[in-house]
């Protein structure tokens, strides 16, 4: 028994060393990074071409492919133009729409290290799903200048600093480059809320609810939102926050040094009760509300799985049917209904102010919760194991390079506005005439947080169905309040043994 | 005696003849035994790199934390435990003994009805068309099938547009949706269970039946019932064996239905130990945990079969 398992462990022993040995390698930092040439740009050794995933912000040029419909945009092709002008030997090459970013494939792309060189996904993926060591971490980089914007003493700068706390997997490490935003409201079928005698949107937590009524009256669906996919998720970052108050908030906020709420200040909060229902019972209050929502949502939406089959219905098509009254949902929504045609008329109106509704709701608006920075410029790069062709001497300073040149304000601006559906955050950047409201949500405190579900990926599909199982009133308060901390414990547990918090730092 | 005795000596050989063809036969079947295994080396090795050793790379990294990316780092019999005490690998486990209780009947019992009336047709022209059209399906791909099956049991699909024409309309639901349904649905996914691999095997079980005995059955006044009960299945207990263990290993494995038609819900209702299995392994990134899981699906599979061939064990 004995030998077997020296064996086994000799085994183990041995495939950690080789893997080891593979990691230490790939340990990318910034280093001194490159030399600057005359002219202030970095002086990049290395040629050849660097590989980019840019998501919806992909530019229609020769050879990249598009998926049908897709528009045909140009900024990020004349930034890429503007770069080989300026280092002749380095060519960027965009990936077109047969990369999909699904994350399993990335996954085992990033295990043969053959990873592009840049990519997107979300912040929130990378850092509960992905394994660690996947990407570079850009945080020493961004406490450099970027060399490509004038004046520049730190890179970080000028980025949203609250997209930068809400995107880090912890202070000292900051995988994605994120600079734009997405924000949700209730989208309404005007002509449907009008014929239900609906004259004036819903203000009020009880006003939405009597909206439902009226719609159920008129012999309607009033709503459509997937418990699973965007109902926990969604709505915990809505009622959690309001229900905190935006003094524990702030309290939990300032945990780490860093505006806005990150993994590490939600992990120090549960630590210390705030976010613990065993110790503050407010963070389970909300559950019997978004209950009573759902009631009034469409029931074949309320029981879809994560990752519904093809063909399942969705919100926008329902709504593109006419078949539902309002939906809640991201500002591409007024895109995909009209994309499920019916050509009818859209109204929105925020999610309504909570306050009185509860005894722990409080009257700070926290609609801008969901809204964030949760939309298309979300850009990573590979680490040198993830993606083999950065052990090359130089490219890894390059690729960075090139980060770095794509992410000044003007560029931002660009980009962003020529897809026109997202907010471009640089400081200093310009949203659309369409997106300026959007923009003062931006600039708000935004207090983000699942309670604990962004821990792990584990974590937030446990909560998320266990969410959808209470709402299909498959499971009780007394089963919620009893598996609640279960997983929460576990997906704290799961994220300290990949980042390690010091709990007696934080008072 | 004594003609014996030359009989004897005619047919004995000198030994120095003998043993040369001795060494001969000796090298033949050595040449022989060389060029068997030179032949199956290829597919051995194949087997062993594709099929044992991941299979013994899974058992030893069970025993690890991985996240398929960075070193493992061992934890003993830690997932195995932590397996155990998951509510929801208790549920999958639940969900597939209910699956395996009626699923494996449902894939046995109408393909050998299909097979035993293709058997009893006259004609062998008849046989062949019949045995062509029950053969055919197993061309369609399984996610095809898969798919035509999530349209029939959609909110707007034939099932409930039945039911609503014969005015049961209360009846219709999203069948793989609805919590209460949804294992059902995907149990009785396939109507009417015929499964071409399975007929084929019953078919050349039955074809395998000496024809004298059924006639000589007949002529002792068995009817078809009789000849049926007491010749035919019997004479083919060897194929109800088999199909019931590639049955089991079939349902307890069955990745593909559950990932494609509702990856497991609602909630838990769908969740088979093979799905928790790879969500662990592919999702979440626990491959350490994911392979444990496998694991134990190998041993439970395993025990099953050879409970199997116990207990059905044919007397030939």
């Amino acid at each position: 028994m004995m030998r077997r398992r020296q064996f086994m462990a000799a085994t183990m022993a041995a495939g950690a060393a080789a893997l080891a040995g593979c990691s230490k390698s790939s340990s990318g930092g910034a280093g001194n990074g490159p030399s600057l040439r005359s002219d202030g740009n970095p002086d990049l050794t290395w040629k050849g071409t660097i590989t980019m995933g840019a998501q919806a912000y992909t530019p229609a040029l020769p050879g990249v492919k598009l998926a049908p419909g897709t528009a045909k945009l140009q900024e990020f092709g004349k930034v890429a133009d503007a770069f080989t002008a300026l280092y002749p030997d380095i060519k960027i090459k965009f990936l077109g729409s047969d990369y999909t970013y699904e994350t399993t494939t990335m996954k085992t792309q990033a295990t043969g290290g053959q990873l592009p060189d840049v990519w997107w996904q979300q912040h929130s993926e990378v850092n509960t799903s992905f394994p660690a060591g996947v990407c570079t971490n850009l945080a020493p980089y961004m406490e450099k200048p970027n060399p490509f914007i004038k004046g520049n003493t730190r890179w970080r700068d000028v980025l949203n600093a609250q997209s930068y706390t809400q995107s880090y997997a912890d202070a000292d490490t900051q995988y994605c480059n994120n600079g734009d935003f997405v924000g949700t409201a209730f989208f309404y079928n005007k002509k449907i809320f009008a014929s239900a005698g609906i004259s004036d949107v819903p203000k009020t937590w009880d006003e939405l609810i009597a909206v439902c009524q009226k719609l159920k009256a008129a012999g309607t669906t009033p709503c459509a939102i997937p418990a699973y996919t965007y109902g926990f998720g969604w709505l915990a970052r809505i009622f959690l926050a309001n229900f905190l108050g935006e003094d524990t908030c702030k309290k939990i906020d300032a945990y780490s040094k860093d505006p806005g709420i990150s993994t590490t200040d939600v992990a120090v909060a549960y630590k210390k009760g705030l976010l613990d229902p065993r110790q503050n019972p407010a963070v389970l209050a909300w559950w019997p509300m978004a209950k009573e929502l759902f009631s009034y949502c469409d029931p074949q939406i309320n029981q879809l799985p994560a990752n519904p089959p093809v063909g399942s219905p969705n919100p926008e098509a329902m709504m593109a049917a006419g078949k539902v009254g309002m939906i809640y949902d991201g500002t591409w929504a007024p895109t995909a209904v009209a994309a499920n045609g019916g050509g009818i008329e859209i109204g929105s109106f925020p999610w309504p102010s909570l306050a009185g509704s509860n005894q722990y709701a409080t009257s700070f608006d926290t609609a801008n919760a969901v809204s964030g920075p949760n939309a298309a410029w979300q850009y990573f790069i590979s680490s040198p194991r993830s993606d083999t062709s950065l052990r090359e001497n130089g490219k890894l300073d390059a690729v960075v390079a090139w980060m770095q040149f794509f992410s000044t304000p003007e560029r931002n601006t660009a980009i962003c506005n020529e897809y026109g559906s997202f907010l471009p955050t640089y400081s200093g950047a310009e949203p659309t005439k369409d997106l300026k409201e959007l923009a003062s949500l931006a600039a708000e405190p935004i207090y983000a947080m699942n309670g604990g579900a962004e821990f792990t990926t584990e974590a937030n599909d446990q909560i998320s169905k266990l969410f959808q199982a209470y709402v299909l009133g498959q499971v009780s308060m007394d089963d919620v309040t009893t598996k609640y901390p279960q997983i929460m414990d576990k997906g704290l547990q799961d994220y300290l043994q990949v980042h390690p918090i010091d709990f007696s730092k934080y008072s | 005696m004594a003609g014996s005795t030359t009989v004897v000596a005619t047919e004995r050989r000198p030994a120095a003849t003998v043993r040369p063809q001795r060494r001969r036969s000796v090298r033949r079947l050595v040449l022989e035994r060389l060029a068997a295994v030179a032949f199956l080396l290829p597919t051995l090795a194949l087997i062993g790199v594709f099929s044992y050793y991941p299979a013994v790379r899974a058992g030893v990294t069970a025993f690890t934390r991985w996240d398929g990316f960075n070193p493992p780092v061992w934890v003993g019999v830690q997932n195995f435990t932590q397996a155990f005490g998951d509510p929801d690998f208790l549920r999958s486990a639940v969900n597939v003994a209910i699956w395996t209780l009626f699923g494996v009947p449902l894939a046995m019992v109408p393909s050998f009805v299909v097979a035993e009336l293709i058997f009893r047709l006259r004609s062998d022209r008849a046989q062949f068309v019949w045995r062509a059209v029950f053969v055919a399906p197993l061309i369609i791909p399984p996610v095809v099938s898969i798919l035509i099956w999530q349209f029939l049991y959609g909110p707007n699909g034939p099932i409930n547009t039945v039911l609503h024409s014969v005015g049961l309309g209360e009846l219709a639901r999203s069948w793989i949706a609805d919590p209460k349904f949804a294992l059902w649905a995907l149990i009785f996914l396939g109507f009417p269970w015929v499964s071409s691999f399975n007929v084929l095997i019953f078919y050349s079980g039955l074809k395998a039946i000496p024809r004298e005995v059924i006639e000589a059955s007949a002529l002792e006044g068995a009817g078809r019932f009789r000849q049926l009960v007491h010749i035919e299945l019997p004479l083919i207990a060897g194929q109800w064996k088999l199909l019931l263990v590639l049955s089991i290993i079939g349902v307890t494995q069955n990745l593909t239905v559950p990932l494609l038609l509702t990856n497991g819900g609602p909630g838990n209702a769908t969740l088979t130990p093979v799905l928790y299995m790879y969500q662990r392994a592919i999702d979440y990134g626990q491959y350490g945990f994911g392979m444990a899981v496998g694991t134990l699906l190998f041993v439970v599979v395993l025990a099953l079969s050879i409970i199997n061939m116990r207990v059905l064990r044919t007397r030939s």
